[in-house]
């Protein structure tokens, strides 16, 4: 008998093939794994992050296989696995793991871990930050609580979480946003001289790489600008022009602004887009687009991550936590420095400007909670503590390249650069930030008329028409959510006080006193605001 | 042939059906029991931790079955009732009518003053409509029929805020806080006596911009203490920079001093060394803070 054999016939008995195998190695790791996970002797913890970028995963191997090592020395055979989720389907990962009951011990909070979610599936850890860490024992650190230990006090809001008035996270990290460049290039460009630390040297730097692509015929861009990456450096160049106005609208006395600050003192008339320090801060943002490739505003990050890589621009604004991908993706030696703000003594821009940016607010990152339903809850305590030590988090740097939330440890010198700077003034606001959603939307929707035409006045007009529109609706979208939080703290407070009637104790009654204090706090906000914008034409318009 | 296979493909598909539902059903029952309370204690910690739902449902039963103590139970069932979802007008009106009910009880407890300042929350915050006038009201009755109570004392604030910040031309206003003024030392809660402090001091700064009135009320708040880090150095601050608006430099370097303290991580920090500088007053150079 002759059989046959077609295109067709062929590719399926691939296909069916490859559906086979992978269906084997599918069926052969769920049999290993549950044979692993069934021996009595090994303890296996699992935590779960989005940190994708190149070093980190490297660095949280080196940590996890140390870790079973120091157990190991102890006698506990412990096996760590590390499940690195993309960002883009995180959320609904946690959230299903969540639900399923199959979540692993650690998960790196911030995506997909609401309050509720915060509340019903992790466990507090206020009483174990208040405690030493073992783990710093023999170090400069011990003796110290735990949380004293963070560079942030673990007050960033993804350790301590303000509705819930307990501890749920330990950070590894935090960023800062910088200028990278392309060494070899740049001393092609500009020889020996130093990088730029003003304004004015950065526009030099850039006329001189575009004098250089011409001269040598390449097609080479200043910066490689993308709707990812051009805002971390034009918001910062526009912040710097706003930090004088910020503190003449501060009229509440805090020397800094918020979103509401920012939204009310708009609509009561003290900025507007005709002010002298705005106009100044479009004109600084139109003057750097032209560094960038045109069109950067269509292009995404990974496509201005290549064209960094690929020496095609000398220079990328981003945030510390690119580096390590950076040094893997490129083949020649990656340089950083600080962004280039004007200084006061600048003779167009410098009459706006305070003085350099103060990044000491800094909030920590790469936060884990730990899971109620893990299996292991003491060895993932133990890790997580191993995680958060001074020992640990100096090998985290030196693997990772990314800055440690730990203080005290000695930065290796490619993790240097992104110190924060703390002696600095107060940044300027922005016109929009992702919090203010409709604000947002009606930057964006007329950004691209900021780089067109002779000035910004097509963009200030259309400004004009839709943001006063925006910003109320932000205001009341605030007042919506401060109304739920007081909403919500009404029930708790009542729950707070029942628990302290049949027994009292410090931390119960910490937790009452911050309530009480924050409700207060969340009142006075609703009424100030709703005061403010009845006075100022804008009735309530409660949804 | 065709016909009876598909009936009989459906009528399988119908049974598994049937068994996901089971399953699923008996799955989440099975979840339901383990995980509920067994006291009204449990209950409570839920819905401290925004378990709501569990603790209401709690609550709920317990009413019904007379559990333990009639009142608590009550409370529990009114508090849930405030944030249970959907929030429907009628969950509203029966929390109203419980906690209205508890609140009546005599000789007052404090129990009774807490359900009546929750009562007094619902037209205030909870209501689709907010009545800030009955909001008034019932706030000043929790202040005249538990007087004496310290947790009644809570109730001075709202009715601080909801004056001072309701309707009303500037002058009355002006009037309002004066009188609220000579409330304050009849109170004898510290925590209610420090928001009562707030609300007047962020009235005469938010309705008059008057540094001048509003610097004593934050100077007292910051006698009474904050507990929340972050929050304490704000009250610090902003209490410096109005006394320096007022022009009292000793109280404004004396609040600076004590903000640059607990300072390390303010980005503010550096302005503040800088109005110390212009007032002459030497301080130490910024450190690199912690690292």
């Amino acid at each position: 008998m002759k059989v046959r054999v077609t295109r067709e016939g062929v590719f399926n008995t691939i296909g069916v093939g490859l559906l086979v195998l992978c269906f084997v190695v599918a069926l052969a790791r769920v049999m290993f794994r549950a044979q692993r996970e069934s021996d009595p002797g090994l303890v296996t913890l699992r935590f779960a992050h989005w940190q994708l970028e190149g070093g980190v995963r490297d660095a949280m191997d080196v940590l996890s296989r140390e870790y079973e090592q120091l157990r190991a020395a102890e006698g506990v055979r412990v096996r760590v696995e590390q499940m690195a989720v993309p960002e883009r389907v995180y959320p609904n990962w946690v959230i299903t793991q969540l639900v399923g009951g199959t979540e692993p011990d650690l998960i790196q909070l911030g995506m997909g871990t609401s309050d509720e979610r915060i509340a019903r599936y992790f466990e507090p850890l206020t009483r174990l930050v208040d405690e030493p860490n073992a783990f710093n024992r023999g170090t400069p650190l011990e003796g110290r609580r735990w949380r004293e230990t963070f560079i942030d006090g673990l007050e960033s809001p993804l350790s301590y979480n303000p509705a819930l008035l307990e501890y749920y996270g330990i950070p590894l990290s935090l960023h800062t946003i910088r200028i990278f460049y392309n060494v070899p290039l740049y001393r092609k460009i500009a020889g020996e001289t130093p990088t730029p630390t003003d304004y004015n040297q950065f526009l030099q730097l850039c006329r001189r790489v575009r004098e250089y692509g011409e001269a040598n015929r390449r097609a080479l861009v200043p910066v490689a600008g993308s709707k990812y990456n051009a805002p971390y450096l034009m918001g910062a160049l526009y912040g710097s022009q706003t930090q004088r106005l910020m503190l003449e609208s501060d009229r509440a006395h805090q020397l800094r602004t918020d979103d509401s600050i920012r939204g009310l003192a708009y609509l009561d008339g003290r900025w507007d887009f005709d002010h002298p320090a705005v106009r100044s801060g479009l004109a600084l943002m139109r003057e750097v687009a032209r560094e960038m490739q045109p069109g950067f505003l269509q292009v995404a990050r990974e496509d201005a991550t290549v064209q960094f890589v690929q020496g095609r621009s000398l220079m990328i604004a981003t945030g510390s936590w690119d580096a390590s991908s950076f040094r893997v993706q490129a083949d020649f030696e990656i340089g950083v420095f600080e962004l280039p703000l004007p200084t006061r003594e600048h003779p167009v821009y410098g009459q706006f400007v305070l003085g350099p940016v103060s990044e000491a607010g800094t909030g920590t990152g790469l936060t884990f909670g730990l899971t109620r339903n893990s299996a292991n809850r003491e060895e993932a305590i133990r890790f997580l503590q191993y995680l958060g030590s001074l020992p640990a988090s100096r090998r985290f740097a030196e693997v990772s390249g990314w800055l440690p939330a730990v203080v005290g440890v000695d930065l290796p010198p490619q993790v240097r650069p992104f110190q924060p700077l703390t002696d600095g003034y107060p940044p300027g606001f922005n016109i929009a930030t992702p919090a203010t959603l409709e604000a947002m939307r009606a930057y964006d929707r007329h950004f691209y008329l900021l780089l067109q035409g002779a000035d910004a006045s097509a963009f200030v007009e259309a400004m004009k028409r839709d943001y006063p529109g925006a910003v109320l609706q932000d205001l009341w979208a605030s007042d919506r959510g401060r109304l739920r939080a007081v909403q919500r703290n009404d029930t708790t407070a009542a729950a707070l006080s029942q628990i302290g009637r049949a027994s009292r104790d410090a931390e119960h009654e910490r937790k009452q006193a911050e309530l009480t204090e924050s409700q207060f706090g969340l009142e006075l906000g609703i009424e100030q605001a709703r005061w403010r914008l009845e006075q100022l034409g804008h009735p309530p318009a409660r949804p | 042939m065709f016909l009876s296979r598909n009936h009989s493909q459906s009528r399988r598909r119908a049974r598994l059906w049937w068994i996901v539902c089971a399953w699923a059903c008996a799955g989440s029952l099975v979840s339901a029991h383990g995980s509920g309370p067994t006291s009204a204690r449990e209950a409570w910690e839920l819905a401290s931790q925004l378990r709501v739902e569990e603790a209401h449902r709690w609550f709920a039963a317990a009413v019904e079955t007379g559990q333990e103590s009639a009142r608590e139970v009550r409370f529990g069932k009114a508090a849930t009732l405030l944030t249970l979802q959907p929030k429907t007008e009628a969950n509203l009106r029966e929390a109203e009518r419980l906690l209205a009910e508890i609140a009546a009880f005599r000789p007052a407890d404090d129990l009774a003053v807490e359900a009546a300042l929750l009562h007094a929350r619902i037209p205030h915050y909870h209501c689709l409509v907010p009545d800030r006038a009955e909001a008034l009201r019932r706030y000043e009755a929790v202040r005249e029929q538990f007087a004496g109570n310290p947790l009644a004392e809570l109730a001075a604030p709202r009715i601080a805020l909801l004056r001072i910040f309701g309707p009303g031309p500037d002058e009355a206003k002006r009037a309002v806080l004066e009188e609220l003024e000579g409330w304050a030392e009849g109170l004898t809660d510290p925590v209610a006596r420090r928001e009562f402090e707030r609300v007047l001091g962020e009235g005469w700064l938010t309705v008059f911009r008057d540094d001048v009135r509003a610097l004593p009320h934050f100077v007292k708040m910051c006698e009474l203490g904050v507990v929340r880090r972050p929050a304490r150095l704000d009250l610090f601050l902003r209490t410096a920079e109005m006394a320096r608006a007022s022009g009292q430099q000793e109280v404004a370097r004396d609040f600076y001093a004590r903000f640059l303290e607990g300072s390390a991580r303010d980005n503010r920090a550096r302005l503040v060394r800088d109005r110390l500088a212009e007032a002459g007053v030497s301080v130490p150079a910024a450190g690199e803070g912690e690292r």
